[in-house]
């Protein structure tokens, strides 16, 4: 069952709905709960055992940091002046410790099924270069689904609850329903504990409003998911998988379709998933704020997987950058090298440390290692010339905030980004070059012209489908971008208006919809990482 | 707003929705079983062009039975009509629909199930959303809208296709594989899905409602059929009392796989399928008295199709 589904869309929501309806106020909560882990049954099966123990482990470790500052906080009270200093110290220590044993838990967990194999690997590579005939034992393990989205959440948890920004949650089912809640297990966003838990287990009835308006969202994103994501994905897997065979031209679409397909999979199952959250009166956090109108590598990083990139600003990058070692570092470079690059190379680091973990995170490859440092390398670069650009825009005198400058800047971004997808998409760094290599050395526009572009795998109907849709997307992107909510703007109108755009919605889905025969059923992308 | 207003708004909307989905259901369907007019799996819903009350038998399951059984070769020898309701990877559920579809417009006297089928598993997540597709003709035909002309406004629906060889699709390559006893009794039975058993059990009860005989066959196939799967179909043809032919244990039918099969022992080619179907048309002509056609004027283009079949396979 995956989000897009009419199972889940027909048949597994509305039930959740109804018993959600049926039950009284304090009893909502666990039809939510036993409702997230059915979901995660049916998709992971006995792997739903990983949850359990995440949540367990959390609720454990969160009540043991608790206790912990309790009494260090008694003692502390009880002390004398100078004693307290120490108790303080020991206390954090110790907080310390069993914060990182909580986090080994949940590492350990993610590594086990995510990384242990390409640790394997590279280690018997490694004994392989350095002519050691011992190899390790390659172990394989399930992944249960959505595993790198909730042990994110599990730690952020540990962390916020060692940071003194939650307060330890004693209560096991609203804990395990905040890791497990059904619309977010698959792809997150991830949130905050603060962000959803309390929400969550408080039950609120269903409201007519927050039902209308989170089942236009679902209609928004099945709009994006099915007619747009699903449609490319044949053109998209026949470039690819037929690589070699290609020339530049061809290649070039194809990256720029894959991007095109990653952002309105991703993000319309997304909305599907926000909007399934609103019926319930749960407001999850955004990850997509029209990332196609970035004007830089780190304009686009704020507005695509929004909720990835704070976990790595709040959990890695500040924590590193903000540690003793790097306010050494920062003011001992700041004499040498000035102002700007003093930091900056102190906050490299932190910022290295981000993308290589954020490649990681992606999947065991090198392909995704790659991925994570092709993107700091031009945020890095973006960072470093920023002086020399400001110089650039005083000397030519030319507006950086003038219409013309933004699309420029636009285009680059957005032509840094299609290149940084194709060594995403690759299944290899190798490939991932050769596939580089050839856009550039083959490059023609002669299959755009002599119709061979209608050879691989959509015909030209097809593509007035996506070119009009595409268009009507980039509008509704451009009022979003204008602060001004589509959907509020039609819940002004007269109901019948409002109808006819919802059956519009509805049946332009249905026809146009990229599913039944002759397509290929394509599982959320980003389910996988 | 009030739960009544709530109650009559959703209900409303409801109703409207399904007014529209019927009148596109409508708009979308075929109005011919030509492929041209969006039909898909052409050669099996060839039936549907098939003359009124004109088949004797009905040939249901997936790829085993269009490689297998050759209607027209059976019409030559004893002069009774099939059809080949069979489709790749066909599961029970589809081949129920076949039958419901094909007694709209024919009365055969003999159903045949081809046994693969039976052991295909799927959840019953598929099956329902192959029912919903049957059952919004608009979630199966969407697609169409590439094609729609001035014709699908018209409200006549007209079936003229037939396929020429009745649904048997003729295989000339040759793959072999290695003879062996592939039939070697087993301690166990291998376990049919319980929703193929409901679907068995559903395409018996229709059959017997409407006084047609519901047999079972497995055709030859080294690669898919095996004694624990006989084992099983027997048990359940027994305790049914269905005709259940396992031709896989008929010593007559000489196949020898390593030129009788275009896939290693997956499927017959056409040199198998030709002794495959003159033991069936044997049996089914001794065993269920079916009429011969073969002086009949009204029968008269199985003639032409048999004279073009003639030529093909040489």
């Amino acid at each position: 069952m995956q989000y897009c589904d009419m199972s889940y869309l027909l048949l597994f929501l509305p039930l959740v709905m109804l018993f959600y309806s049926l039950v009284t106020k304090e009893k909502r909560w666990i039809v939510l709960l036993v409702s997230s882990y059915l979901f995660f049954y049916l998709l992971s099966g006995k792997l739903l055992v990983y949850l359990v123990l995440s949540t367990f482990s959390i609720h454990h470790f969160g009540l043991w940091l608790h206790d912990v500052e309790q009494v260090g906080k008694k003692a502390m009270e009880e002390a004398a002046k100078e004693e307290k200093k120490r108790i303080r110290e020991s206390m954090n220590k110790r907080k310390r410790n069993v914060l990182i044993l909580g986090i080994f838990v949940q590492i350990g967990m993610l590594s086990l099924v995510k990384y242990l194999p390409f640790f394997c690997f590279n280690i018997n590579q490694l004994f392989e270069f350095i002519g050691v005939n011992f190899r390790i034992k390659q172990y394989h393990f399930l992944a249960p689904i959505g595993i790198s989205f909730y042990t994110l959440m599990a730690l952020s948890y540990l962390i916020d609850v060692y940071r003194g920004k939650c307060i330890a949650d004693k209560n096991l089912g609203r804990l395990a329903l905040y890791l497990a809640f059904f619309p977010q297990i698959m792809e997150g966003p991830i949130a905050r504990y603060h962000e959803t838990a309390l929400k969550l287990y408080e039950g609120e009835k269903l409201h007519y409003q927050t039902v209308c308006f989170g089942m236009q969202r679902i209609l928004f994103g099945l709009l994006k998911k099915m007619v747009i994501a699903d449609r490319l994905n044949i053109i998209v897997e026949n470039i690819f998988s037929n690589y070699a065979t290609y020339n530049g031209g061809i290649l070039f679409l194809g990256i720029i379709f894959y991007t095109i397909e990653l952002y309105m999979d991703f993000s319309g199952v997304m909305d599907v998933v926000i909007g399934s959250a609103e019926i319930f009166n749960i407001a999850l956090p955004e990850n997509f704020r029209q990332p196609f109108f970035s004007k830089s590598i780190s304009d686009f990083w704020s507005r695509w997987h929004i909720t990835l990139g704070t976990w790595f600003k709040e959990y890695i990058f500040y924590p590193i950058s903000l540690s003793k070692g790097s306010k050494k570092m920062t003011s001992a470079l700041r004499k040498k090298m000035g102002n700007h690059f003093g930091p900056l190379c102190a906050g490299s680091i932190a910022l290295l440390c981000v993308w290589l973990l954020n490649g990681l995170w992606h999947g065991a490859g090198y392909h995704y290692i790659f991925f994570g440092i092709y993107h700091f390398t031009f945020i890095l670069l973006g960072n470093v010339l920023e002086p020399l650009f400001l110089k650039f825009y005083q000397i030519t005198k030319l507006n950086r905030e003038s219409k013309s400058i933004h699309i420029v800047r636009i285009l680059k971004t957005t032509v840094i980004v299609f290149f940084g997808e194709l060594f995403f998409k690759a299944p290899t760094l190798r490939i991932g070059f050769i596939m580089f290599k050839r856009i550039f050395a083959t490059f023609t526009f002669k299959s755009f012209t002599d119709g061979f572009i209608l050879k691989l795998g959509l015909d030209g109907r097809d593509f007035i489908i996506l070119g009009v849709t595409l268009f009507l997307l980039f509008l509704i992107s451009i009022l979003h971008e204008k602060n001004i909510s589509l959907r509020e703007e039609i819940s002004k109108k007269p109901i019948y208006i409002r109808w006819l755009c919802y059956y519009v919605l509805l049946f332009y889905i249905i026809i146009f919809g990229a599913y039944g025969a002759g397509y290929i059923p394509v599982d959320p992308m980003y389910a996988n990482f | 707003m009030t739960k009544t207003k709530i109650l009559v708004r959703i209900s409303l909307f409801s109703m409207i929705l399904l007014l529209l989905i019927m009148i596109l259901s409508f708009l979308f369907m075929p109005k011919n079983n030509l492929k041209d007019f969006g039909m898909d799996q052409v050669s099996a819903n060839g039936i549907l062009g098939e003359k009124k009350n004109t088949i004797d038998v009905l040939i249901l399951g997936d790829s085993e039975t269009y490689t297998s059984f050759s209607p027209l070769q059976m019409y030559e020898a004893h002069g009774f009509t099939s059809y080949i309701c069979g489709t790749s990877g066909q599961r029970l559920y589809d081949s129920y629909d076949f039958l419901e579809k094909t007694l709209e417009n024919q009365k055969p006297k003999v159903v045949i199930l081809e046994t693969n089928a039976i052991f295909r598993d799927y959840d019953l997540k598929t099956t329902v959303l192959a029912k919903w597709k049957n059952l919004i003709p608009l979630l199966k035909y969407h697609n169409r809208w590439k094609n729609l002309t001035i014709h699908d406004f018209s409200s006549k629906i007209t079936y003229t296709y037939t396929d020429p060889n009745k649904g048997f699709r003729i295989k000339k390559g040759i793959m072999p594989v290695k003879n062996h006893d592939y039939m070697k009794k087993m301690d166990k039975s291998k376990t049919i899905p319980k929703l193929n058993i409901h679907y068995l059990d559903k395409m018996k009860d229709l059959c017997d409602e409407l006084g047609i005989t519901f047999i079972l066959i497995s055709s030859k196939s080294i690669k898919n059929w095996n004694d624990a799967k006989h084992q099983s179909v027997s048990n359940y043809a027994n305790q049914k009392e269905i005709a259940y032919y396992d031709l896989n244990l008929i010593s007559e039918i000489e196949i020898d796989w390593q030129t009788d099969t275009v896939d290693k022992g997956d499927h017959l080619n056409l040199d198998g399928a030709k002794k495959v179907s003159k033991y069936v048309g044997d049996l089914l002509k001794e065993t269920y008295d079916l009429p011969d056609h073969r002086e009949d004027k009204n029968y008269s283009s199985w003639e032409r199709d048999l004279e073009k079949y003639k030529a093909l396979v040489g």
